[in-house]
This record gives C-alpha cells, sequence and structure tokens, in this order.
C-alpha cells in the first residue's frame, strides 16, 4: 500500500483504519459514492486553516489508489490549503460496494440533514447494491432514510432528472410532489419547465395549474411542451415591464385561454357586460360557476334603510339594462 | 376479449343457467365460496381493469334484481329502471364509467334468475308503464352466446302489457332474437358513434356498419328500434362524421320503426380521467373543454354542448322530422335551446317517453 502514497504496516487492514495518505493518490474524478450536492468549499477551508481536519474523510483503497468513499469537500478543501498528505479513514479493496455505500451514507446522513438530491443520491447507492426490496428498504431505515416504498421509489427518480430540476428541488422552490411530475417528462421539457417555475418563483398549486394546462395543451394540439413555453410564454418572461406577479398572471390567462377558448370567451363577455351595468362597490353579481347552472347570485351591502332604499331604485334600473339581459341570455 | 377463467360461486353451483354456460363456455372453472380470492387476483394484476374483463363470476345477485337507473337532480331524468343481470362488459371503451364504477371491475352474471322472473312478474301486475333495460351496467348482448338471457327475456316481456325491455348494445349478437314472438314489446337498441370513435375509443366492439346492419335485420324482425348517440365527441369535423352516421342509421332503418333517439354528450366522473390516460394513452378526447358539471361529472362546456346538439337535432329532423329525440341527463336550457320545450310542458320526460313506448310497442293494449 505504502507505493500509492499511505503509510502503514504491512499487515491487513483494519475497517476504517486511520492512514495518513499522500493527497496525489486520491482520484479526483470518481463520483460513484458521492451524496453531497454543495460543492463550495470556502467554509470548510476555513475551519481547516483553523482547526485543522477534525472528521478524517473515508477513503477506499485500489490496487494504485484511492477513491473517496465521504469527504469530496474535506479532501478538496484540504488540497486548496496545499496539503501534501492528510489522514483518512481505509476500507480495503476486498471491502464490498455495499459496506461502502453504507458508509458513505451513514457520513452524510447521520450527521446533517439531507436534502432531497441527496436523499435519493443515497436510495440511488442502495438500489446499486442491493438486489431485493426487503433488504433495500431496512438498509435505507437503518440509515435514516425514508422507509415507505412508495417514498422510495418517488425520491429514488430525483437524482436522474436534470440537473436544473435538481436545482429546483435543492433550493426549495420544486416540492417531491412536483418533482415526481416531472419525472415522467423529457429532460429538456422537465429542464424547460423548473427553469419557468424559478423565472415566476411559484408555488406548488400554481405550478400544477401551469404544468397542467401545459401538459393538456401539448396532447391535445399535438405539440411539445418546449415548444409552447417558446413562443408566447418566453416574450411573456422576458417583458421588463412586468414583475413576476404579473408575468404569471399573464401566462396562467394565456395558457387558459388556449386550454378553455370557449369559457373565457364567455367569461371576458360576461366581464364586459357587468361592467357596462356599472354595480358599484355595493352590488356584487356572480355567474353560475362555469355558466353551468342557471342561478345567478346578486349580493347587497348596506348599513341602513336609506342605503337599502337606494339600492333597490338602482336595482329597479338594472333589471330593465340590456346588458343584464345580454348576460341572462348568455 | 376471450375469457380464460370461470369461477362459480359454491351458492349457485347447482342453478340451471351456471350449468349451461358452464357447458358452453368449456374453460377451465372452480368452485369458490366468495369472490374476495378472484377481487385479489384482479386487483393485483398490472391492469386489473384488462383482467377483469378475462374472468367470469357465475354467482347471485344479493341485491335487487331491478334499480333505478341513478340519475341525479341537476338534470333531467327518464326516469328507467335497470334490470340488473350481471355487471362489466368484455367491450373495452375508453370512455366507458364501468372502469371507475366496480372496485374491482369484475365480469360477473347472476344466475339466481328464479329470484329476477319474481321481480319482474311483481312489476307487472302493477300495470304502470315501465321502460326497463339490462344494458346501464353492462351490454346486454355481450352474454348471449353463453347465456341466451335475451331471448328468455324477450319471451318474458312479450307475455305481459305494461313494460317494455330494452336491449342496449354495440354488438351484433341478435341471431338469438330472430323469429320469437317479441310482440314489440322488447326495442333493441344501438349505441353509435363516428368511425373515428369507434376505432380509436371503442376496443372490440363492432364497427358501425355491423351495428347498422344488425339494426336493419332487428327492424325486419318487427322489433321496435331504438338508438343512442352517446357519448357524443366533440373534436375537428366531428359535425361532418356524425352527419354521415345519421344518414347511414336511415338508409338501414326506417324513421317509422325507431321508438326514440337519445343524445348525450361525453361526460365523465373526474376519477376516470387517470383511468383513460393509463389505459388508453392514446386517447384525446379527456382534453375538451370539460367544466365540472352539477352532479360532478365533468362536462362540455354548456354553449359547446347546446351547439353540437342543435346540430344532431337539425340533422335528424332534416331526415326524419317525426323522430324522438331526447337527452340524456342534460338540463332545461339545454332542451329549450335545442328542441324548443321544456319536457315539463309535456309532463316531464318520463310521461314523454312512456307514451312513446305505448305508442310503438303497443304497452297497455290488453
Amino acid at each position: 500500500m505504502g507505493s500509492k502514497g499511505g503509510t502503514r504496516s504491512k499487515s491487513p487492514l483494519q475497517l476504517g483504519e486511520l492512514l495518513s495518505i499522500s493527497l496525489s493518490a486520491v482520484e479526483t474524478g470518481n463520483d460513484t459514492f458521492r451524496i453531497t450536492t454543495k460543492t463550495e468549499i470556502d467554509d470548510l477551508v476555513y475551519s481547516i486553516r483553523q482547526l485543522g481536519l477534525l472528521n478524517p474523510p473515508i477513503l477506499r483503497a485500489r490496487s494504485s489508489d484511492y477513491i473517496i468513499v465521504s469527504g469530496f469537500r474535506r479532501i478538496a478543501a484540504c488540497r486548496s490549503l496545499g496539503y501534501i498528505k492528510v489522514i483518512a479513514k481505509i476500507l480495503g479493496p476486498d471491502i464490498s460496494d455495499k459496506i461502502c455505500a453504507q458508509w458513505a451514507i451513514a457520513d452524510n446522513a447521520l450527521q446533517r440533514p439531507l436534502n432531497l438530491v441527496e436523499s435519493s443520491k443515497c436510495l440511488s447507492l442502495l438500489l446499486s447494491v442491493y438486489s431485493d426490496d426487503k433488504g433495500l428498504v431496512e438498509a435505507a431505515s437503518s440509515l435514516g432514510l425514508p422507509g415507505n416504498p412508495d417514498a422510495l421509489k418517488k425520491i429514488g427518480v430525483i437524482c436522474r432528472l436534470p440537473k436544473p430540476v435538481q436545482a429546483g428541488i435543492i433550493a426549495d422552490r420544486i416540492s417531491l410532489a412536483m418533482a415526481w411530475d416531472l419525472s415522467a417528462l423529457e429532460p429538456d421539457t422537465s429542464s424547460a419547465i423548473a427553469s419557468l417555475f424559478e423565472d415566476l418563483n411559484i408555488g406548488l398549486n400554481k405550478q400544477r395549474e401551469l404544468l397542467l394546462f401545459l401538459k393538456e395543451i401539448s396532447l391535445r394540439d399535438n405539440l411539445s411542451i418546449k415548444r409552447l413555453l417558446e413562443t408566447k410564454v418566453r416574450k411573456i418572461l422576458e417583458d421588463e415591464n412586468l414583475d413576476r406577479r404579473q408575468k404569471f398572471q399573464t401566462i396562467r390567462s394565456y395558457l387558459k385561454r388556449q386550454r378553455f377558448p370557449s369559457l373565457v370567451a364567455a367569461e371576458k363577455k360576461f366581464e364586459r357586460h357587468l361592467k357596462a351595468l356599472n354595480l358599484g362597490d355595493s352590488m356584487k353579481l356572480a355567474a353560475p360557476k362555469d355558466f353551468e347552472g342557471a342561478t345567478y347570485n346578486l349580493n347587497l351591502k348596506f348599513t341602513k334603510r336609506s342605503e337599502l332604499k337606494q339600492l333597490h331604485q338602482k336595482l329597479a334600473g338594472i333589471i330593465q339594462d340590456p346588458d343584464l339581459k345580454k348576460i341572462l341570455n348568455n | 376479449m376471450a375469457i380464460s377463467k370461470l369461477y362459480i360461486d359454491q351458492n349457485v353451483a347447482d342453478e340451471p343457467q351456471t350449468r349451461l354456460i358452464q357447458s358452453r363456455l368449456k374453460i377451465p372453472y372452480e368452485i369458490v365460496t366468495g369472490p374476495q380470492p378472484i377481487y385479489q387476483h384482479v386487483l393485483s394484476s398490472p391492469d386489473p381493469i384488462a383482467s377483469g374483463k378475462e374472468i367470469l363470476l357465475l354467482t347471485r345477485n344479493h341485491g335487487a334484481f331491478i334499480k333505478d337507473c341513478p340519475g341525479t337532480r341537476c338534470y333531467t331524468c327518464c326516469g328507467y329502471k335497470i334490470l340488473h343481470i350481471g355487471t362489466y362488459c368484455t367491450m373495452d371503451c375508453a370512455y366507458c364509467i364501468l372502469q371507475s364504477y366496480f372496485h374491482p371491475p369484475l365480469l360477473q352474471y347472476f344466475t339466481n334468475q328464479g329470484d329476477m322472473l319474481q321481480e319482474l312478474e311483481k312489476l307487472f301486475t302493477q300495470k304502470k308503464i315501465y321502460r326497463i333495460g339490462t344494458g346501464e351496467f353492462t351490454d346486454s348482448l355481450i352474454w348471449e352466446s353463453w347465456t341466451g338471457l335475451a331471448k328468455d327475456l324477450v319471451s318474458i316481456f312479450s307475455r305481459q302489457h305494461d313494460a317494455v325491455l330494452e336491449l342496449k348494445t354495440k354488438t351484433t349478437s341478435i341471431e338469438g332474437l330472430q323469429a320469437l314472438n317479441h310482440n314489440q314489446k322488447t326495442i333493441i337498441s344501438w349505441s353509435l358513434n363516428t368511425d373515428k370513435i369507434i376505432r380509436a375509443e371503442e376496443r372490440r366492439t363492432s364497427p358501425l356498419s355491423a351495428r347498422l346492419q344488425a339494426a336493419g335485420k332487428c327492424a325486419s324482425w318487427g322489433y321496435p328500434i331504438a338508438f343512442h348517440f352517446d357519448p357524443l365527441v366533440i373534436y375537428d369535423g366531428c359535425e361532418k362524421d356524425y352527419r354521415a352516421v345519421v344518414e347511414a342509421l336511415f338508409t338501414h332503418v326506417q324513421s317509422e320503426r325507431i321508438v326514440w333517439i337519445s343524445l348525450g354528450t361525453l361526460r365523465f366522473p373526474p376519477s376516470l380521467k387517470p383511468i383513460i390516460q393509463e389505459r388508453f394513452p392514446g386517447s384525446r378526447i379527456i382534453y375538451g373543454e370539460f367544466i365540472t358539471g352539477l352532479d360532478g361529472k365533468m362536462r362540455y362546456f354548456k354553449p359547446l354542448r347546446i351547439e353540437l346538439y342543435q346540430k344532431m337535432v337539425s340533422l335528424i329532423k332534416e331526415i326524419a322530422p317525426d323522430v324522438f329525440i331526447y337527452f340524456c341527463m342534460e338540463d332545461d336550457e339545454v332542451w329549450q335551446k335545442t328542441l324548443g320545450f321544456l319536457p315539463s310542458v309535456h309532463g316531464g320526460l318520463k310521461k314523454m317517453l312512456d307514451e312513446r313506448a305505448a305508442k310503438i310497442c303497443g304497452l297497455g293494449d290488453q
């Protein structure tokens, strides 16, 4: 082992034995066991400079070098500080992938809360080493991961989602439920939608409403969602005169008009006639929902008999108004 | 879809109908003490809705054989009675509500028909007009090759004068109906749609032309005939396609033989939508302009329904001005704007249909 930069006796390695390892012997590009989504190392550089490396990283020995099992950022920080050697916990070359995966997960999951992408990476690691569902569920539970098979299934897909979607999940813009919905779409489509959600900064219900419009228009018109987003929606997003809330409202209205053209036209017509009636603040006329029922609802606001009398007179005029007739005749 | 396995509830194992079906089906069978293991088997399959079409359970109807049609008070119901002979269907229509109605969906046929006959006899003694159909929880004629039930029912109804049986189907299984003394107390009716909808959304049903030919044959055997344009589906070019269907209909059946034609646009409970998406991924019918109706079902936005109904009524009346048209589960506005009257003016839809049945089928004549 000395040839690959470790300092130790010739006796067999103990599991997780501490050794002083040359950093040049640690492979940099192998992310097999990487769980953390964080790449910045400034905080660690500062801490290590002040206090030294408190928790040794975990490395797996191979024939001529080491790969990182846990401690990717610690290794990067030590390199950035110009360290030549570090003390690391070593897993020998004979240690199975399953044990390495468990160490990687335990070192992350049992020390800090994981975000959904990290949980998904943990599950993905477990999936690669467990062939039976029962073993997988037990291992997940014992390592502090969700043990519910449905949750495992949903979280498991996250690490395979495109980077923009994962970024949305890490930033808490995209929930597990929405991530699951997006996992059914093509990668470039889900990326485009994640980008839309980022631009609009909207919550789950509004995200769901837009996604439903987009999916159903796309299916009905045989037009890709990406194409739908590239046209009018893109223009709205780029409109500098609108703030985020206005952009959402404009996009929502546009998509609703595309999805329900007749209903939206009827709503607009109703609004036009309603405006022409000039009811004021003390009267509110509501159409039946989606114009399906036959009952209109008129609400009057008053505090005194005199106000009610005034409303009564106004109402008499409204009853004769041709715009009311047009409303009631649809 | 062929039935691959027959289960027999031990309580009906000795019923004559059970033995008849067993001998005609000639497939492996198993006697069971209850339906639970079958339900579990169906539910554990990858597509329980398809799986339930391959398994037939012969069992007892533990409830009533004659039920009220489950209409809602928000829309005008026709006061139909259902003769509950069995559940589910071997055909596979995208929009079929039975996919989400039964939990799990399973082909069941009730062989305690002695009880059914008793209920019918009791109904007949009331001397009131009833319209009774077997095609609500299943297709009326899919059972014919194994049971001959329709043939028996035609005979039973022919011997009384106050009720009319409606056999509603998308099949052409009419051979057993020939040369029966039906006494015009059985209406044979077909659900019709455009070729495009039949091909895309109605798996394993008979083509339109075959349905119309079968209707023509039944008309020639003297049966009163009915047609149901239900569900009418709105799509680009649908009006032209429905015109073709209406024209074809009247080339096969003379309008005088038609008791009624019903119209109903596509509607479905929200729970059916994900089922259609899953089982019929190529189907586009659920992406129309649907709103939530007063009964909680998804329906086309009302002006769109009215527009299509107006065109359908106009097409039908152009060829057959006197044919009786009604709407299945629609409101007063739809009636007024399409047919120009409200059912209430004529005593209600139930009365109108009863009178129509009385006139064409000779109900009340002793």
